[in-house]
């Protein structure tokens, strides 16, 4: 790759890092070690497609796409050693943020499967449509939607009443 | 407010809490691991830090060149080291405090024995606008009176526990990497230490040699030095029947104590950590061992991540056999996967191939046959077979160790997915 090439990828990763990484944590539901090692796949992949971006219409979107692929296709690879229900991994508490809400979201989502957890992740972290997400995961929008309930319906039962607290703070 | 809005608002509150650590160490991992996956898929098959040594070269810096480390970047915000005089000689961008230029050339000419310098340069310790610390790095070209000779120095960090480490210091195969001599050793301080000497062209379509010795202190300070028979790496003519420094010479210098004060003015090396699920250097060949037929003898072995060969003999003369397990490769349905493929029920592709010298390294008479599989979720496994003992050498049978239907066998076994890179 040519050095500006090079350098403007630099600048895109460097931009798009903190991002990816945050949704990354949601996607593992607070596994940093897993959400750094999805970054760090997803702008590998990113550097391959780097000569071709100008035919992607928006790299950043793209980027989040591919971190979620990565991030099903480590899950499938890993089936068999998945995180028992309910443990949740070390994830340093920055200061300011409710670790109460913190504790119970990433609790819940921890416990929906990871296709659920990653149409949680794109519809209601990266405000994707049901089309959307489909695209980004490679499946029909009817699955989509079924994956959509039923994972509204476990969050809701888990935290429910909590929510409606904390947006209230 | 219905459940969604509370949802996406309890999402974006929980994940703004979450900030990167080390982004830097974010984007310098997604580069690696970029350049790392274009290099895998242009061939059909070749090897990451099992190759490392031919990668690390003198004129671009020492701190881009080994595979497997973090690209000797350390993450320490500043140097701890004594601020010395800005360098009047030197052209780096961003000096960052300790050894600058000049003192690199200083003290590596220090350390020669008596000749003169032609041609000297290199970088002090630099920061980059990240923060990130590149270590220093000298080069000049040397002469003794018998012949002038690139030499080079560098020092770096790495974590001294992680693979990076372990395979700057580890001899490489003589399969994929013809050579005279190589000795690992560990000294009584519990550095590593190894000296290699051999060709800058393993295949020798020059004959420059390349001697090469590196240390990796308990700390992980990596001290890499390197020296050609010839003004340049490549493309001179050999000006000497050998570099100037001996053996011996090679191990004093790279193991003065100045070195390792100079690399503790990086800072820590930034922690090696293995990513979670990834198979270690060793999987491919386990798996490829695991499944090739039980008449063979392996004589030699060595994997990455992803990558691994064996040198298999069948009591009538070895064979030299490499494979790739890569995930993510869909996109090569179009671009590799033409020609005479065949498509299995379960949608797996499968590409055969019989070429002379399929990897163009050189070696009289010699074939390699391939068969390259592609599953429909983008899972490729890619094999192929020579006639040859190494990469570069003669033939040494009329034909691979393995028929094309034993190399289909292999390649389709379900064994492989736990051997991707």
């Amino acid at each position: 790759m040519r050095a500006s090439r090079t350098e403007e990828y630099r600048e895109f990763a460097a931009n798009r890092a903190a991002h990816l990484y945050r949704s990354a944590c949601l996607l593992t539901s607070g596994d940093t070690h897993l959400a750094e090692d999805l970054v760090q796949e997803t702008l590998g992949r990113m550097y391959m497609l780097w000569g071709r971006v100008s035919r992607i219409d928006n790299p950043a979107g793209y980027a989040q796409t591919v971190l979620v692929r990565s991030f099903l296709t480590y899950r499938r690879r890993r089936s068999a050693s998945e995180r028992p229900v309910g443990e949740l991994p070390d994830c340093a508490l920055l200061s300011g943020d409710d670790p109460e809400l913190r504790l119970a979201l990433l609790g819940a989502l921890g416990r929906l499967s990871p296709k659920d957890r990653a149409v949680v992740v794109l519809r209601y972290w990266e405000d994707r449509s049901i089309e959307e997400t489909a695209d980004a995961m490679n499946v029909s929008s009817a699955a989509v939607r079924t994956r959509a309930v039923r994972a509204l319906a476990k969050l809701r039962e888990q935290l429910g009443g909590s929510l409606v607290e904390f947006a209230a703070r | 407010m219905p459940f969604e809005d509370d949802l996406g608002a309890a999402m974006r509150r929980t994940g703004e809490t979450f900030g990167p650590s080390d982004r830097p160490g974010l984007v310098d991992g997604g580069l690696i691991r970029g350049r790392r996956r274009l290099a895998r898929r242009r061939a059909v098959a070749v090897t990451g830090s099992v190759l490392a040594l031919t990668v690390v070269g003198v004129t671009g810096g020492y701190t881009t060149g080994a595979l497997g480390s973090d690209g000797g970047r350390s993450s320490a915000a500043a140097s701890a080291g004594p601020t010395a005089p800005a360098s009047d000689s030197a052209s780096a961008p961003a000096e960052a405090g300790g050894v600058t230029l000049k003192e690199m050339i200083e003290t590596f000419k220090g350390l020669l024995p008596e000749g003169r310098t032609i041609r000297e340069d290199g970088s002090g310790i630099t920061k980059d606008p990240e923060g990130g610390l590149h270590g220093p790095y000298v080069h000049l070209v040397f002469d003794d009176g018998r012949g002038a000779a690139a030499m080079g120095l560098g020092v770096s960090v790495v974590d001294p526990t992680g693979q990076g480490a372990a395979d700057s210091v580890t001899c490489p195969s003589q399969a994929l990497m013809p050579h005279d001599a190589c000795q690992e050793e560990t000294l009584s301080d519990g550095s590593r230490y190894m000296l290699f000497q051999g060709y800058e062209y393993p295949d020798r379509r020059e004959d420059t040699k390349v001697w090469r010795a590196t240390l990796v202190t308990p700390k992980g300070v990596k001290v890499d030095a390197s020296e050609w028979n010839a003004r340049a790496e490549k493309g001179a003519q050999v000006s000497r029947p050998t570099p100037p420094l001996m053996a011996t010479q090679m191990k004093a210098l790279v193991t003065n104590e100045v070195w390792r004060t100079i690399g503790a003015q990086l800072g820590k090396p930034r922690e090696e950590t293995p990513p979670p699920g990834r198979p270690d250097g060793a999987a491919v060949n386990k798996v490829l061992a695991s499944l090739l037929p039980g008449n063979l003898e392996i004589v030699d072995q060595q994997g990455d991540p992803g990558y691994g060969f064996v040198v298999a003999d069948d009591g009538r003369g070895a064979s030299f056999i490499q494979v790739n397990a890569q995930t993510g490769m869909a996109d090569l349905a179009q671009d590799v996967f033409a020609g005479d493929v065949t498509t299995l029920p379960d949608g797996t592709k499968v590409m055969v191939k019989k070429e002379n010298d399929p990897d163009q390294k050189g070696g009289a008479g010699v074939v390699g046959w391939t068969v390259d599989t592609l599953r429909p979720d983008g899972f490729r496994v890619v094999m192929t077979a020579f006639n040859a003992p190494g990469q570069g050498k003669d033939a040494s049978r009329a034909e691979p160790v393995l028929s094309i239907e034993q190399m289909r066998t292999v390649v389709l076994d379900e064994k492989w997915r736990t051997a991707a890179g």
